[in-house]
């Protein structure tokens, strides 16, 4: 393939994708859009400030750790695996998304590009996606051991090399798995579906192998009587990683490593991912066109003659309310990009104290003693937590307008208030959510072992203050949706609302616990819950009020 | 009647896409809205049935404004826009349904319509498929349809014969003839002049945001001479087309 036109389709994919001539054409002509830009840059600066004393300690004990137990290359190999995962997982979907939902390729099958070549200009796209999560994981933990170690100019550039390679594993690891899959279900009806939960189950295994290779990594958190047994030899444990996360392996040799050792290991890190590269565009070669070509086709059935019958066609009627319900379910349910994202996240806070409880009990990590003690104090705060955050971070109501697209027109020429589209909107949100509530109010009672009247107050205040965080979400949104994604999967994950929400929901949250904590200290918990739960319905009645406002404005906007 | 009132959109200082128009249509007609491409149709149609805000003016149908009784007047409007909007996942009878729902029609309306419409426009076989699975011309039968199904007091169609095979395009002429002669509106954007021509009870010709024509085309043939539409629309819109030089394709 000819450089110059892998570069160009990559510019026209990458322009495509971050909007690049829209948004310079938009700040151009209409300075409103500056607002949201600045105020997610905003956004952003402030999630580094917090995060980022509180990662660099993270890196400074580890790092002193196995300083001190003289295993420096473990602790390159941790962040690169780190990293990895994270790109692991969340770029999973991001690459189903690109490579066969994204309309694009309606275009790029018909003209003279080759598959590889289409194959190398979509890759472009996720890894610069990606590269964010080696930019705030991996960059820091590098550029720290540096300085700590005062290493040469050379250890900084093959630091650079690593960065920017070290999302690629994950990333063709997820390619060289959904190829064949995808092909493989290529003719089925529900393939997105299919390929969705094939994906899902991938990275359930992931996991698995993650946890039940942990005797490697994740020592510190382990009970610390067990830590001289896994650094009796050291030197074994970390020729396992050939096999564990080869990448790791390689970029911390390559970096411990000084002189032409090190310009050695560097050439293999870069040759293993070139010969990666090359297996996954030699599949996707065989594979990727076919199978796209078939996730545009949909099949249609032969009708018999009864199916015809106006009468059985037209059989029922629904009052306005409930056809509009009715079409959010629909319009949910058939895009596999918001019904299993939002179905993951209304599960994954329940599922992951579920995790915990077995982990606690199942290997002995002394929660009871030095984390359960402080956190039955205040038992009922938690398992709000754990029920208002699976009930109301299913990221469909920072998304509940942007999940519209262009359909947003078709709400706005119905003959339908604002207020029935709203409330439509909302009870779906809800009764979604209310699976969330429900299991984690459950899970929580079974984990902090409450009595039946604390269960009942926690559930009732978790519905009240979800009400709340779903309201808020949805006016974030309805001040600024994002109307304008290519693939459905971008109107949640890459919604920069979701940001905005969960910054001010764990902000509440925070300032909830103290208040809780310091309200405790003068009367019992039950009732403090109860005093929440009158002011949070409070609140709940004059964010509908706002909402209503709003969206009122929004449908009336061009 | 849809009576447009000194209409004005600006989307940015350099762009103004409407410019001051007005245009009065009356019941029991059928108005063509011709137009070179962003002459300003497609925004005047989406002020009408508020897919966007006037930036000065007032459109009044059947005498009530759009911004103040917005759902009374979507209620008696049928609207078929130049690009569909049908959710593709979804089955073409689900939309059809959802559409039925929404406006309110009989479950006896819908059969008699609904049963008619199906079978004249040749969908019911594939009614019962994805949307997904229709061709262009198939999505927009399907779009005219849930416009139609309803029985709109005001029909307003932006581009509604692209797509379309002959035969469907026959039947939508007379369909829209027929429901102007009983006393609705019948308001569309065409670029094919031959059909202007021949179903338009009166035609309007907006450029670069401004109504330079409104009237019959007898009327307009009476100010430019005896031509076809085709000529007569090139001569007042000020084509240039005549002039150009067309052999490098030589």
């Amino acid at each position: 393939m000819k450089m110059k036109k892998w570069i160009s389709l990559s510019l026209i994919e990458l322009d495509q994708h971050y909007k690049i001539s829209k948004n310079r054409y938009l700040l151009k002509h209409t300075k409103d859009e500056t607002i949201p830009f600045f105020a997610l840059l905003a956004v952003l600066a402030t999630l580094i400030i917090i995060y980022f004393p509180f990662y660099l300690d993270f890196i400074k004990v580890n790092l002193e750790f196995y300083t001190l137990k003289g295993t420096e290359s473990l602790f390159i190999a941790e962040f690169v695996m780190i990293t990895g995962f994270i790109g692991f997982f969340l770029g999973a979907f991001v690459l189903i998304g690109e490579f066969f939902l994204k309309k694009d390729m309606k275009l790029l099958i018909t003209l003279p590009l080759k598959p590889y070549e289409v194959i190398l200009g979509k890759l472009s796209v996720v890894l610069c996606d990606q590269m964010i999560i080696s930019l705030i994981f991996l960059l820091p933990a590098l550029i720290y051991f540096g300085i700590y170690n005062h290493l040469s100019v050379g250890y900084y550039f093959s630091m650079a090399l690593v960065i920017l390679f070290s999302q690629i594993f994950p990333v063709l690891l997820v390619l060289v798995f959904i190829l064949p899959i995808s092909h493989l279900f290529k003719k089925f009806k529900n393939k997105e579906l299919i390929l969705y939960i094939i994906t899902s189950i991938f990275m359930v295994l992931a996991l698995i192998y993650i946890f039940s290779s942990n005797d490697i990594f994740f020592v510190v958190t382990k009970n610390p009587q067990n830590m001289p047994d896994i650094y009796i030899n050291p030197r074994s444990i970390f020729s396992r990683l050939t096999w564990i996360y080869p990448p790791a392996f390689l970029a911390a040799k390559s970096l411990i490593n000084t002189g032409i050792y090190r310009f050695s290991w560097t050439l293999g890190f870069i040759g293993f991912h070139i010969i990666l590269l090359i297996l996954s565009l030699y599949i996707g070669e065989k594979l990727y066109y076919s199978t796209y070509v078939n996730f545009l086709e949909t099949s249609t059935s032969a009708k018999k003659e009864e199916e015809k019958n106006i009468d059985l066609l037209f059989n029922k009627v629904l009052s306005p309310n409930k056809a509009l319900l009715k079409r959010e379910w629909l319009y949910f349910l058939k895009t596999p990009s918001f019904s299993v994202n939002g179905f993951t996240n209304v599960l994954i806070f329940p599922g992951l104290c579920v995790l915990l409880a077995i982990i606690d009990a199942g290997i002995g990590i002394n929660l009871q003693r030095e984390i359960k003690g402080p956190l039955l104090g205040m038992k009922m705060y938690w398992v709000v937590i754990i029920s208002s955050l699976a009930g109301s971070l299913s990221g469909l109501s920072y998304s509940c307008f942007s999940r519209e697209g262009k359909f947003i027109k078709e709400l706005k020429i119905l003959p339908i208030t604002s207020s029935q589209i709203l409330r439509t909107k909302f009870i779906h949100i809800m009764q979604l959510s209310s699976i969330g509530i429900v299991s984690g109010a459950l899970i929580g009672y079974l984990l902090f072992k409450l009595n039946f009247p604390e269960f009942v107050n926690v559930l009732i205040f978790s519905v009240i203050i979800s009400i709340f965080f779903n309201l808020l979400q949805m006016l974030i949104d309805a001040f600024k949706p994002f109307f304008d994604w290519d693939n459905p999967q971008k109107a949640m994950k890459q919604n920069a609302n979701g940001l905005f929400s969960i910054l001010v929901i764990f902000g509440i949250l925070i300032l909830l616990g103290f208040l809780f904590y310091f309200l405790s200290n003068y009367t019992d918990q039950y009732y403090v819950l109860i005093l929440f739960s009158c002011v949070f319905a409070v609140f709940d009645l004059l964010l509908w009020q706002i909402l209503k406002t709003r969206t009122t404005n929004l449908l009336n906007e061009d | 009647m849809i009576e447009i009132i000194e209409l004005t959109k600006i989307f940015s200082e350099k762009i103004i896409a409407v410019d001051n128009i007005n245009l009065q249509i009356k019941e029991g007609k059928v108005v063509g809205f011709l137009g070179p491409n962003g002459a300003g149709k497609t925004t005047t149609i989406n002020m009408i049935v508020g897919l966007c805000k006037p930036t000065a003016g007032k459109i009044l149908i059947d005498g009530m404004d759009i911004r103040e009784e917005p759902e009374k007047v979507k209620k008696i409007i049928g609207f078929v826009p130049d690009d569909p909007l049908l959710f593709e996942k979804i089955t073409g009878i689900s939309y059809l349904k959802f559409i039925c729902d929404v406006f309110e029609v009989s479950i006896e309306e819908r059969r008699k319509r609904g049963g008619w419409l199906l079978q004249a426009f040749k969908l019911l076989d594939a009614i019962k498929d994805p949307i997904s699975t229709y061709s262009h011309g198939m999505r927009q039968k399907l779009a005219l349809i849930s416009a139609l199904i309803h029985n709109p007091k005001i029909l307003i169609l932006d581009e509604p014969i692209v797509g379309l095979d002959p035969e469907s395009a026959s039947i939508l002429k007379k369909i829209m003839k027929r429901h102007a002669s009983k006393g609705n509106v019948v308001f569309f954007t065409t670029h094919i002049m031959e059909i202007a021509e021949k179903i338009c009870d009166e035609i309007a010709i907006i450029d670069k945001g401004k109504i330079i024509f409104q009237g019959t085309i007898n009327e307009l043939r009476k100010i430019k001479g005896d031509k076809s539409l085709e000529q007569l629309f090139l001569e007042v819109t000020k084509s240039e087309n005549e002039k150009m030089d067309f052999s490098f394709l030589d």
